[in-house]
């Protein structure tokens, strides 16, 4: 059973005036425990309004949004719940910091789960190890860390909730790229030590490429795609029509196909392409 | 002293060396002992990590902070004398990373005006100049619109309008797309190189982004406080591993022509983009 | 959610109160604010509505968004209304249970009081639908700059009303953003006591401050890079001068008044 779909999810903007717009359409998905799904589109295609809504934040217009099988807007409770199962961290999340200590920030989370001071405080501990936060840092004021800090401490508030979804709008949105690959690798990790499904929303076909499992793409409020790396990415003729594009990298065995080359065009990173290319001259990679 | 050209330079660094203090006192080297200079017309992107020092190089070029040691000058205006603040402003206009922290006015033609009735010109003058300004940035539609309703891209443009209606020579640009979608980025990057190639605007383009860098006609790359790396686009991405090594993206034509080239294979050092690696990767094969 | 707050929007458009100087529209309406309480008989209060129904047409603000700043105030008006019916006695009787009594003069003065309300509120209204903020500010400015000589630094003043405008709408949504970041990890505003749900502003709040001292820095810094010093040497794209339209106002302003005043004092009514 999946752990997160939608049926027929819709949601509008300004109903009922004649600037109504519809966010999100129809959207029908279903995604397997343990993925780890990129979801692109440019800013209105919906991304943002379809995330809010897997975790409750958002009502729908129509449609349902079921987590385990389950409609998560049944009850108050079912609806208290989803927020704790389906952790959301929005762009920027060092902007919601403000506790006085980072603990106690990361502790917001679990506190608001009800659970008793043992259990927030391994919590705690574990979120804040994970990503990278000496033991030092978390006695200290959240505003006293650096923009880096204070992303990771962010999403270790979020993590700390263990939730069985974990979905992360552009979680690297305004990094450098040591940044940037420091907090993706970070993403990596989370699922595959923990299990959980992740949902990552992102910009950058080359950033996701070599990360996920399933890649999703929005377009005008619909799923125009949702398959693996490989099944998306080699549909650059429709990806171009909705102004997106696929790496570099990739356009580069495309290229050297379309001039006689006899050699993969499944190539979505630079590591795959330098394989492939030595694969094709017959030698092997060191 | 070195002699600076007055006529070529206009901007310029001489053993500049800046120091913060840090919360726990403790003091933090950003710039240290940079020179160099930047030619009117040029199109410079300054590269960096977070912490290379590539911010307050920007910061010291318009006098909002002061060299510990050495001068800046700015058209030959030296930045250490309070009396010339105003002129080098007038001189080497400032575009900021966050859209919204820039714009003053509830009005997108108020906001541009906000410059030049800073400098006290005449009504009149100030209409044309905000007109024009706007043109320039594509944005002439909206000048009646209200800021908050801008996206990203459309807010800094409105924020370089507000610097070209100055008329400054120069446009300094602090990580001006740090924060925008890549609609947006595209947007400011179009607009600025049209300023640049089309009105001989000086821009110094600081930036984390290599695909924008790659558009200039020179590359800073800066690690640490020093400038490390020096040139046009092409002499600085070869130089893969040096750019790597200071936590920054070099393209990824480049990058796998490097790697290539570890496993001995004849590939050029200096490939750029798609097309050139393309036609690199026929010939060794053919080869 | 908290994004649908207008707060004395502008209605673009081009009509003649669109066009009228900004510093003669805000006396004006002081004016007819004033004169509005000036008005103590039917005949001239009905003159005083008629004129302002006068001036919501030539505004050429659609009906709908003058009633939509009527809203917010509905309860008020009925709450004042409900007050006179009840509580003002005089003149005649008109119905009687138990101690409560409905007087004729009752009556008129809830109707009184509710009109005044409605046409103050529509006053002021179409002065924030028909001019600027920043308009409004400049003409304020202009106006108390003969205040200066007590040293009161109104070009500063005005720059805080100016920016205050600027970033009203910006604060909004990044309040929408925070509540929604701390929604998603659990914070509740909804349940619990009233204590408990004002002790969950304080993870809304304290973001808000620490971005605003941020965000006041980062601004200052760009009004410095474009050559702020202050008032000084300051010159205004958009100039106010005084047209024969301005002129014509006060004209039918100071005419309403002298009807006015006849109405009064040749049709007086109950409630002197």
């Amino acid at each position: 059973m999946p752990v997160i779909s939608t049926r027929g999810l819709t949601h509008l903007y300004s109903k009922g005036t004649p600037f109504e717009v519809a966010a999100i359409k129809d959207i029908n998905i279903d995604i397997e425990t343990g993925e780890l799904v990129g979801i692109i589109g440019h800013t209105g295609s919906g991304k943002s309004t379809l995330i809010q809504h897997l975790n409750g934040i958002l009502k729908p217009e129509q449609g349902t949004v079921l987590l385990e099988g389950k409609d998560i807007w049944e009850s108050k409770d079912s609806i208290k719940a989803a927020r704790f199962k389906v952790g959301l961290c929005f762009q920027y999340p060092e902007y919601q910091l403000f506790e006085e200590t980072v603990y106690k920030d990361i502790a917001f989370g679990p506190k608001n789960m009800k659970l008793d001071e043992d259990e927030i405080d391994r919590r705690v501990h574990k979120a804040a190890d994970f990503v990278g936060l000496k033991e030092e840092l978390l006695q200290k004021s959240p505003f006293d860390l650096s923009g880096g800090e204070k992303r990771r401490a962010a999403i270790a508030g979020v993590m700390a909730m263990e939730p069985k979804v974990l979905i992360l709008d552009e979680p690297t949105a305004g990094l450098d790229p040591h940044g940037r690959d420091r907090i993706l690798r970070l993403i990596r990790e989370y699922r595959d030590n923990t299990g959980s499904t992740v949902l990552l929303v992102s910009h950058s076909m080359e950033d996701i490429a070599g990360l996920v499992t399933k890649v999703m793409v929005l377009e005008k409020s619909r799923v125009a795609m949702y398959g693996t790396v490989q099944e998306v990415y080699s549909r650059r003729r429709e990806l171009l029509s909705m102004g997106l594009d696929v790496p570099q990298v990739t356009r580069i065995f495309a290229g050297l196909r379309e001039r006689g080359l006899n050699i993969s065009g499944d190539v979505f990173t630079v590591e795959q392409g330098r394989r492939e290319l030595l694969r094709y001259l017959g030698k092997g990679a060191e | 002293m070195e002699t600076v050209d007055m006529d070529e330079n206009i901007i310029s660094f001489n053993h500049v060396s800046f120091t913060y203090e840090s919360e726990e006192k403790v003091r933090v080297p950003a710039v240290k002992d940079v020179s160099l200079n930047i030619r009117k017309g040029e199109f410079v992107a300054v590269l960096g990590h977070n912490g290379s020092g590539k911010s307050t190089l920007a910061k010291l070029t318009n006098a909002i902070l002061i060299p510990d040691s050495g001068t800046v000058l700015v058209n030959g205006m030296d930045t250490s004398d309070e009396d010339l603040i105003y002129d080098i402003r007038r001189t080497a206009g400032m575009v900021f990373q966050n859209p919204d922290n820039q714009i003053v006015a509830t009005i997108v033609e108020e906001d541009v005006a906000f410059g030049p009735e800073n400098l006290g010109v005449a009504p009149a003058e100030i209409r044309r100049k905000v007109d024009t300004a706007l043109q320039e940035v594509g944005m002439y539609e909206y000048r009646l619109r209200e800021p908050h309703k801008l996206s990203g891209g459309q807010k800094q443009r409105v924020a370089i309008a507000g610097i070209l209606a100055m008329e400054t020579s120069c446009i300094i640009l602090d990580e001006p797309t740090a924060m925008l979608d890549p609609r947006g980025r595209e947007e400011v990057m179009k607009t600025i190189l049209r300023l640049n190639k089309q009105m001989g605007i000086t821009v110094l383009y600081i930036t984390h982004f290599m695909d924008e860098a790659v558009q200039a006609d020179r590359v800073i790359v800066m690690d640490y406080g020093s400038i490390i790396l020096d040139g046009s686009p092409r002499e600085v991405f070869s130089q893969v591993e040096r750019i790597k090594s200071v936590g920054l993206d070099v393209p990824q034509a480049s990058e796998l022509c490097f790697l290539l080239r570890g496993d001995g294979v004849d590939l050029p050092e200096d490939v750029l983009n798609a097309e050139e690696c393309i036609s690199a990767i026929l010939t060794a094969v053919k080869g | 959610m908290v994004k649908d707050i207008t707060i004395g929007q502008f209605f673009p458009g081009d009509s003649i109160l669109h066009r009228l100087d900004a510093r003669m529209k805000l006396v004006l309406t002081f004016a007819l604010i004033v004169i509005i309480f000036v008005c103590k008989s039917f005949f001239s209060l009905g003159l005083m509505s008629a004129f302002v129904v006068f001036l919501t047409l030539i505004s050429r603000v659609p009906l709908k968004t003058i009633l939509k700043s009527l809203k917010p105030i509905v309860f008020i008006i009925i709450f004042t209304a409900v007050l006179n019916i009840f509580y003002t006695t005089g003149g005649a009787v008109l119905a009687h249970f138990w101690i409560i009594k409905i007087t004729e003069k009752g009556l008129f003065t809830a109707l009184f009081m509710a009109v005044r309300i409605i046409c103050l509120i529509i006053v002021s209204s179409l002065l924030t639908y028909t001019t600027t903020p920043t308009r409004l500010t400049d003409a304020l400015e202009r106006l108390l700059s003969p205040l200066k000589i007590l040293k009161i630094e109104v070009h500063t003043i005005a720059m805080m009303m100016t920016l205050a405008l600027r970033f009203i709408p910006t604060l909004i949504e990044e309040i929408d953003r925070i509540m929604n970041a701390q929604k998603a990890r659990g914070a509740d505003w909804e349940s619990g006591s009233l204590v408990s749900r004002s002790k969950a502003l304080i993870p809304v709040l304290i973001p808000l401050f620490v971005s605003s001292f941020r965000r006041a820095y980062e601004l200052a810094f760009a009004m410095e890079c474009r050559c702020y010093r202050g008032g000084k040497g300051r010159t205004r794209m958009k100039q106010m001068k005084l047209g024969w339209r301005d002129f014509a106002a006060l004209a039918v302003n100071s005419a309403l008044l002298a009807g006015i005043v006849m109405l009064n004092i040749f049709f007086p009514s109950v409630i002197s």
